[in-house]
């Protein structure tokens, strides 16, 4: 596989070197083409943390050549007299993508319900505003004689409430970097203005925003909004999970299989008792220190004693 | 459009620069068979649960100094220390003459759930430092703590006086509330009494995330944009991947002492305050009359040096030195001019205090 992936590499440089030669056909989709397809290749036959950085580096490629064509469309249109509005408006949403892939990943929902939302992205709509939620929400809100059981209701009203409680401070969250992103692009725009000699690639254009955005970001992060609002997001996942851990042992309860509360009373137990054995050996390790000083003294005693009564006897002798 | 001067020819030319560069890297990514760290010698001379304390023999021909304790942080692996042959400190400091003895924590799972701070601090740490006194045949060690190591070395110190002789700190937190100390401010408003219900250990990789949430642009796209810069070459390469395994090799956190470190360190600043409760004891910097010396990283950003310079005049130490290295939080350890600096200082600070 890994071979195969090399000559998927090298066919797409052949490629791009014929497009020079000849400025013909944009080689840029095949590679984007090839790109996607790299992404399950070749991992299996190198170690895993070279291969989690063969596909990382495939991921920022794809970012890095989608942007780089985008650029080079709009630079071919409009000539040199490109409309700074419209490059920028391409790097704000290639940066946007790759913060909000970010953003996504940080705060992903537990894994159970990261699966049902799997397809949502916060940014378009409500999270929580789907036919799924609509639904349970009318079922929750049937009185308990004619619906579910009452504790049912009651379990379900929470999990409910701690995933709005997420939606509202992901939004929260999000926010944030919204601010950021709107902070750093006027920076950034400022830096490019300033820039002497002027900008003539990409990866320069990528250095610029960086700092711009780390600039705003430290002054974001250091305000006590945005330590709220992570404090807030950080304690809505965390709840969330803790929640479906809840569901989960009840059920293994239910069906006699040790939940992970009571394997963790086992550990506070083992782990008083490893305490308690420390002590011990501990008490044992002074007893015996002390057995042997007073093993010690003991046969000082009979040393000096046996010396006391030789020296006893050499006087009477002589007397 | 002042500034800015884009050619789509020249674009081209820097993707397909990229692409090749990524290409190259793949070629020397292949070409690794293995990332090895940790090449410094040395015999595991004392075990207590899954802790490790191991020796690390000074060399022959140099003067013999005493010995150092090395007590690492919890949050990362101690190998930092003994990265690679050329970026050791710890194989710099044995090159001094000084015998240097390391604490492995090890990797905590379920069953160390509730080991708390009185375990890690008076059992642990305490278990070895009588260790190395023995094994050194040494009344009294020099403690070198590093990050929350050397706020675990104070508390030790403040508590136990006797067997430490030096004390020596590197990028340690002491106001955890001084005001550009980003990460104690987030973690303010997190709920840590939460964190553990739900986690159980703390995932390392959970921490790993925050502490590059603290840069997300400089960690995510600007060093992914320069990979294929640190992969050109199988050297570069290796060094690039050493480092990664140690970043992403972060073990997971005893629930019980991340709670106790979060809340009272943290949260509540307390150990500023002499109100630090470990186990039946509190921790009373005044307690702490040894020479000191504070080494502080100018460019770190985990640990503020506004945090770590907080020590002066917070101890009774008649005796107390700061040495400041332009360098980041690992830089410290890692950087050319961290092990070109801080070994030779710490060497000489040892040397006039025998």
């Amino acid at each position: 596989m890994a071979d195969d992936l090399l000559s998927l590499m090298q066919q797409w440089m052949k490629q791009l070197e014929q497009q020079r030669a000849t400025a013909g056909e944009d080689p840029l989709d095949a590679w984007f083409q090839m790109q996607q397809a790299l992404q399950p290749l070749g991992v299996d036959q190198l170690p895993p943390q070279q291969a989690e950085l063969v596909s990382l580096l495939t991921r920022q490629s794809i970012e890095f050549s989608r942007f780089a064509e985008q650029i080079i469309s709009q630079l071919e249109h409009s000539g040199s007299e490109t409309e700074l509005s419209a490059l920028l408006n391409q790097f704000h949403g290639h940066l946007r993508r790759l913060t909000q892939e970010w953003i996504l990943k940080r705060w992903q929902l537990p894994e159970q319900l990261g699966a049902l939302f799997h397809t949502h992205s916060f940014q378009d709509d409500l999270l929580l505003d789907n036919p799924f939620i609509h639904g349970l929400k009318s079922l929750l809100n049937t009185p308990s004689q004619l619906g579910l059981q009452h504790s049912l209701q009651t379990r379900l009203q929470t999990g409910i409430d701690l995933l709005i409680e997420y939606e509202q401070a992901l939004r929260d969250y999000s926010a944030h970097y919204s601010a950021i992103n709107t902070d750093a692009t006027r920076g950034f725009l400022t830096a490019i203005e300033q820039a002497d000699p002027p900008i003539q690639s990409i990866g320069e254009l990528h250095d610029l925003w960086v700092e711009a955005y780390e600039q705003s970001y430290a002054d974001t992060i250091a305000s006590d909004d945005y330590r709220d609002a992570h404090g807030r997001i950080s304690n809505a996942v965390m709840s969330l999970r803790r929640y479906l851990q809840h569901w989960r042992n009840n059920q293994l309860q239910q069906f006699g299989i040790p939940s992970a509360e009571q394997l963790e009373r086992i550990h506070q137990r083992l782990h008083e008792q490893r305490r308690q054995l420390k002590a011990l050996n501990r008490e044992v390790q002074a007893l015996r220190t002390l057995r042997d000083e007073v093993t010690e003294l003991k046969q000082q005693l009979n040393r000096s004693r046996r010396s006391g009564t030789r020296s006893r006897k050499q006087t009477d002798t002589r007397s | 459009m002042k500034g800015l001067k884009l050619d789509p020819g020249r674009i081209r030319e820097e993707l397909a620069r990229f692409n090749q560069q990524l290409q190259d890297s793949y070629h020397t990514l292949k070409a690794i068979d293995s990332v090895d760290v940790a090449p410094t010698p040395f015999d595991t001379v004392y075990r207590n649960d899954k802790v490790c304390l191991n020796y690390y023999a000074p060399a022959s021909d140099t003067p013999r100094l005493a010995p150092i304790l090395i007590c690492y942080a919890l949050v990362n692996r101690p190998y930092i220390a003994d990265l690679q042959a050329d970026r050791s400190l710890i194989a710099e400091l044995t090159r001094r003459g000084i015998p240097v003895y390391l604490i492995d924590w090890g990797y905590p799972d379920e069953t160390d759930r509730f080991l708390d701070l009185d375990d890690y601090i008076n059992d642990y740490l305490h278990s070895c430092v009588e260790a190395t006194c023995r094994h050194a045949d040494s009344e009294q060690i020099t403690l070198l703590g590093i990050c929350q190591g050397g706020t675990f070395s104070l508390c030790y110190t403040a508590l136990h006086p006797a067997r430490v002789r030096n004390l020596i700190l590197m990028v340690t937190p002491i106001d955890f509330h001084s005001d550009d100390f980003i990460l104690s401010h987030l973690a303010l408003k997190v709920d840590a009494d939460l964190a553990v219900e739900t986690y159980g250990n703390i995932p390392g990789e959970l921490l790993n995330d925050t502490y590059n949430s603290l840069m997300p642009m400089r960690l995510g796209i600007q060093k992914n944009l320069g990979l294929p810069n640190q992969l050109s070459s199988q050297e570069k390469a290796l060094n690039f991947l050493r480092m990664e395994r140690w970043i992403n090799d972060g073990p997971d956190q005893a629930g019980e002492a991340f709670r106790s470190f979060i809340k009272q360190f943290f949260q509540q600043n307390l150990l500023l305050k002499g109100e630090v409760q470990i186990g039946s004891g509190t921790v009373d910097l005044m307690q702490i009359r040894q020479p000191i010396l504070n080494i502080i990283g100018r460019h770190d950003h985990l640990v503020p040096p506004s945090s770590s310079k907080a020590l002066r005049g917070a101890t009774a130490s008649a005796d107390y030195q700061e040495l400041e290295v332009r360098a980041g939080h690992i830089g410290v350890f890692v950087s050319s001019r961290g092990i070109r600096e801080v070994p030779t200082g710490i060497a000489d600070w040892l040397r006039s205090r025998q």
